[in-house]
């Protein structure tokens, strides 16, 4: 039940720290293989504290899997990751493993301008490079950046509202 | 990283998500599988499927939504990997997935009754149907246990032919020539438990007993173990094997004719008639292909390039090995491509598909008509017994026979 429960959870929450598909996946697996051989805390009735005691096991297995590949690219440390999980612990405070806010998402992203959402395709969906949405849109590399940017805070105010007038 | 910049990470993430399809996957199953194998850690098979289904079989009970009724009519079970394996391609592992192994060894659980060990450096293509499950073997061992179970078919498919069985343990392993690692040289069949059919091409059928190994390819089949044991013999020990070996050959005919008489059997022999029929069938049908036979053209043109380029290879230095791994790189995954089309074209085209299907339904009847008129022979089930003391006695003779070769060993040294 644990594992049905909070797999998208884990999932979501390891590729927001930076983790690929493949890591992810393993690290999620790694995850609830850990929670299976240690007793867990008696206050997890809650399916948030179950959700926050199983995000700090990720985080941690993120962190040593980064230690033992010191010459990868800089990775964020403790610290940062520490603020990255006060952000997703506030953006889903009732233990919300992220589907209330991708269906958020979607609604939003009906609302938004066709140019917007041309951008938007472009990037996320056909995983185009800033060189090439600039030529199709006839922007620079910087005006896409910025655009992007822009686009993703408005995104971001319109979903909290959302959640906001649904009481999540 | 500031606050913002995680908020905006957050999006982009979910943003990925909505927009390229990049759900989150279901891992319950790799979960439970690695969950059980941490459990029995050093067990065999059964204890393995019994605890993967007991968590299983809990975990859909809890994930149940209370008020519906009590267990959700079972799935048929998806393809399930454990171990140290790299999956072809993105997303789950499913049927028409590639797995390969390097150096460490992993296992797959197909259809819940098959359990399939492969050894490193093998590479598989996930395949069959349900409750005919199936894998075709482009590189390298395995080793398969099949649960036997009412026509429930297995089969592992190679270059060389398809081992098809009911329910048996045994070893599928390619025999690569050094400095050739494109060609598969011979396939070796080993039967631990149980028997196996073997269809090869521009070869009749051949039934495996467990005991037995045959080969298939360019390599002479082994024959007369134990004869040179028998005329060796000097020591005591030495004696008391052979003597053991001996024992097992009688064994082992005796078995053999009994195996023998119950193919002659009349609904026995008609039933092998049949799938002799039914594999030959396909066979000529699948060479007489015009697509089959521009791929095996293709594939023997990209074998003289290879063995062009390896006589290059092994005439030239390091870096003539450096200049030329992209095109070795690019040969070896092009024959590999074009092999594992030969294979899989059986299945693409529907009428040679109707065909396999009939062989393989002809080959569950007669073996598991074999298997059960084998059953009911007490003398056959008696010997069984009996081969198994002598194996046992066998071992400990060889295990006192390495224990005095090392005790000779150390006193030479002193």
């Amino acid at each position: 039940m644990l594992v049905k429960a909070h797999q998208a959870e884990i999932y979501r929450y390891l590729k927001f720290l930076g983790a690929d598909h493949s890591l992810a996946e393993d690290l999620v697996q790694d995850t609830f293989l850990t929670t299976f051989q240690t007793a867990p805390p008696p206050s997890l009735s809650h399916v948030g504290r179950r959700g926050a005691w199983l995000r700090g096991i990720a985080r941690h297995l993120l962190l040593r899997y980064w230690e033992r590949r010191a010459r990868d690219p800089i990775r964020p440390d403790s610290a940062a990751l520490e603020l990255a999980e006060s952000v997703w612990a506030d953006t889903f405070p009732g233990g919300d493993d992220g589907s209330l806010m991708l269906d958020a998402l979607r609604t939003c992203l009906e609302q938004t301008p066709p140019r917007g959402r041309e951008l938007l395709d472009l990037r996320y969906a056909r995983r185009q490079s800033r060189r090439q949405m600039a030529d199709a849109l006839a922007l620079t590399e910087d005006g896409v950046k910025s655009a992007l940017q822009r686009l993703r805070a408005r995104l971001w105010e319109c979903v909290q509202t959302r959640l906001r007038q649904e009481g999540v | 990283m500031d606050r913002p910049q995680w908020t905006d990470r957050l999006t982009d993430a979910f943003l990925l998500e909505a927009l390229a399809d990049q759900r989150p996957p279901d891992l319950t199953a790799q979960i439970l599988v690695r969950a059980a194998a941490q459990q029995r850690r050093r067990r065999r098979w059964v204890p393995l499927a019994a605890a993967a289904a007991l968590v299983l079989a809990a975990a859909l009970w809890m994930a149940w939504p209370a008020g519906r009724s009590p267990v959700p009519p079972p799935a048929y079970p998806s393809p399930v990997a454990a171990g140290d394996y790299l999956l072809e391609g993105s997303g789950p592992i499913r049927r028409g997935s590639t797995v390969h192994t390097d150096r460490g060894e992993a296992e797959l659980l197909l259809g819940g009754y098959a359990r399939v060990a492969l050894q490193p450096g093998s590479s598989v293509v996930i395949g069959g149907r349900p409750n005919a499950e199936g894998l075709v073997l482009a590189r390298g061992e395995v080793e398969c246990d099949v649960q036997a179970g009412k026509a429930r078919l297995f089969t592992v498919q190679t270059e060389w032919g398809t081992v098809s069985v009911v329910g048996t343990r045994f070893t599928v392993q390619l025999n690569e020539e050094e400095n050739d690692e494109m060609n598969a040289r011979s396939m070796t069949v080993k039967v631990i438990v149980g028997t196996v059919m073997v269809t090869s091409l521009g070869a009749a059928p051949s039934v495996l007993h467990a005991g037995e190994r045959g080969n298939w390819g360019r390599r002479p089949t082994r024959a007369g173990a134990g004869r040179s044991a028998v005329r060796e013999a000097k020591t005591p020990l030495e004696k008391a094997r052979a003597a053991c070996l001996l024992q097992e050959q009688a064994l082992r005919k005796q078995r053999q004719q009994i195996e023998d008489q119950v193919l002659q059997l009349p609904a026995v022999a008609a039933a092998l008639t049949a799938a002799h029929t039914a594999a030959r069938a396909y066979h000529k049908q699948l060479n007489d292909h015009p697509e089959y036979a521009d791929l095996k053209r293709d594939r023997a043109t990209v074998a003289t390039e290879f063995r062009t380029l390896m006589g290059t290879l092994r005439r030239g230095r390091r870096e003539d090995w450096q200049k030329h791994r992209d095109q070795f790189t690019k040969l070896r995954t092009r024959s590999a491509e074009l092999r594992g089309k030969m294979l899989k074209l059986g299945d693409s085209v529907p009428e040679l598909a109707a065909l396999k299907k009939k062989k393989m339904d002809a080959l569950v009847a007669f073996l598991t008509l074999y298997q059960e008129s084998l059953k009911a022979d007490k003398a056959y089930a008696e010997s069984a017994t009996l081969l198994a003391e002598i194996t046992e006695w066998t071992r400990e003779v060889e295990d006192q026979m390495a224990e005095e070769r090392s005790k000779a060993r150390a006193a030479r040294q002193k």
